[in-house]
């Protein structure tokens, strides 16, 4: 997201909506209003599923074990395979949940 | 001999203005004359105008001006309605001679936008693949407060220019989650800046975050500073091309990446953080980039 907050008297700290994506977690700034820059949330490849484990020293004692994402939502844009000239999410994931 | 009809009086004051109309003095015979542009549209023909933008929701107008087989300038409007990504609109104009087209952005311009159009003589099909493209006429980026068009502004490829100075935040990764950004389709980016904030649960580990690029699947490059981060702690760091062989006393550490760095479509910038728990948290990540738009993927 591109901006700037605006202050002001009596006025907090407008945010952005938010949107959370529910493959992965993370949350990002809802680009969808007019005149938005675009911003195209993809989830990582892996996330941790086992942390690692450390001795006293911070010696690795068992490394971190990932695990792919399930469903990973591409918001990144790809030609529309029925509609010419359209386009659409190259993944819908899980979908997302708005914030605020 | 009938009366004569009164004569009115003419009111007092400033005479009104009266409509004045004449028919152009100029005229054009454009049998047997060469055209002033080398392409001169069919009936079959029509015009695409195809745009590109990293503006969500904008609109184009474009107005142009033809010259008909009998002599008269004609001028028609259309507008590609609010797209994001790509947009195609195509006109029909019959037949004649394109004389000038301009395009202009219907909502004002903001800071880090692009816009992009280029208008192309076709032969239209009823899927892309089958439509024929004959002639670009002229490509080059639109704006919000003034028109660009044809004949008029020289054209531009879509990656010319300086590019696009844009200040991007982030996805904030999910707790014990590290941060993955990935430059969108049919983009070009020039990594410019780059930081984030690191909280550390009570769980006692050392991190050691590390600045990882790749192309989606091949490392490109990773880099770490000389910090390791404790538990229950807030550490900003920032990539950077300098890393000081001592902890920095105060402000944000160091993470070693080659910038300004250039990036294309699909690859990804990341953090894989040594030892995170699950309770760490990164914030959104704050970046810098210089943008444009590609065509190659």
């Amino acid at each position: 997201m591109d901006g700037s907050a605006v202050f002001g008297v009596g006025v907090g700290l407008m945010g952005q909506l938010r949107l959370k994506c529910n493959s992965c977690g993370a949350t990002y700034p809802d680009t969808r209003q007019t005149g938005s820059l675009t911003y195209f949330h993809q989830c990582p490849d892996e996330v941790i599923d086992t942390p690692e484990v450390q001795d006293n020293k911070g010696n690795i004692v068992t490394p971190a074990k990932l695990k792919p994402v399930a469903n990973p939502r591409n918001e990144n844009l790809k030609p529309h395979p029925d509609k010419p000239r359209e386009f659409v999410m190259v993944s819908e994931g899980n979908g997302v949940t708005e914030l605020e | 001999m009938p009366p004569e009809a009164p004569i009115p009086a003419t009111p007092p004051g400033v005479p009104p203005s009266t409509f004045q109309s004449s028919p152009n003095l100029v005229a054009f015979d454009p049998k047997d004359v060469v055209p002033t542009q080398s392409v001169y549209l069919q009936r079959n023909d029509a015009i695409a105008f195809t745009a590109i933008s990293n503006i969500t929701g904008n609109s184009i107008k474009i107005d142009y001006r033809w010259l008909t087989p009998e002599g008269e300038i004609k001028e028609g409007e259309t507008v590609i309605p609010p797209f994001t990504g790509n947009a195609t609109v195509i006109v029909n104009l019959y037949e004649g001679w394109l004389l000038s087209f301009s395009a202009r952005l219907t909502g004002a311009g903001v800071a880090g936008g692009w816009t992009w159009l280029a208008g192309t003589i076709i032969r239209p099909g009823y899927i892309p693949a089958a439509m024929f493209n004959h002639a670009l006429l002229w490509g080059g980026f639109i704006y919000g407060n003034v028109s660009s068009g044809w004949p008029g502004t020289p054209a531009k490829e879509l990656t010319d220019g300086p590019g696009v100075i844009r200040t991007i935040t982030g996805s904030t990764p999910a707790a014990g989650a590290d941060i993955n950004e990935v430059v969108p389709s049919q983009r070009r980016w020039l990594l410019l800046t780059f930081q984030a904030a690191l909280t550390t649960s009570v769980a006692v580990a050392n991190r050691v975050p590390i600045f990882f690029t790749d192309d989606g699947a091949n490392i490109l490059f990773n880099g770490s500073g000389v910090f390791t981060q404790a538990a229950s702690l807030t550490q900003r760091y920032n990539v950077s091309p300098v890393i000081p062989s001592q902890v920095v006393a105060s402000g944000a550490q160091p993470m070693s990446s080659f910038i300004p760095l250039p990036l294309r479509a699909g690859f990804r910038i990341k953090t894989v953080t040594s030892g995170i728990q699950p309770g760490d948290q990164w914030t959104a990540p704050q970046y810098s980039v210089l943008e444009w738009g590609s065509w190659d993927n």
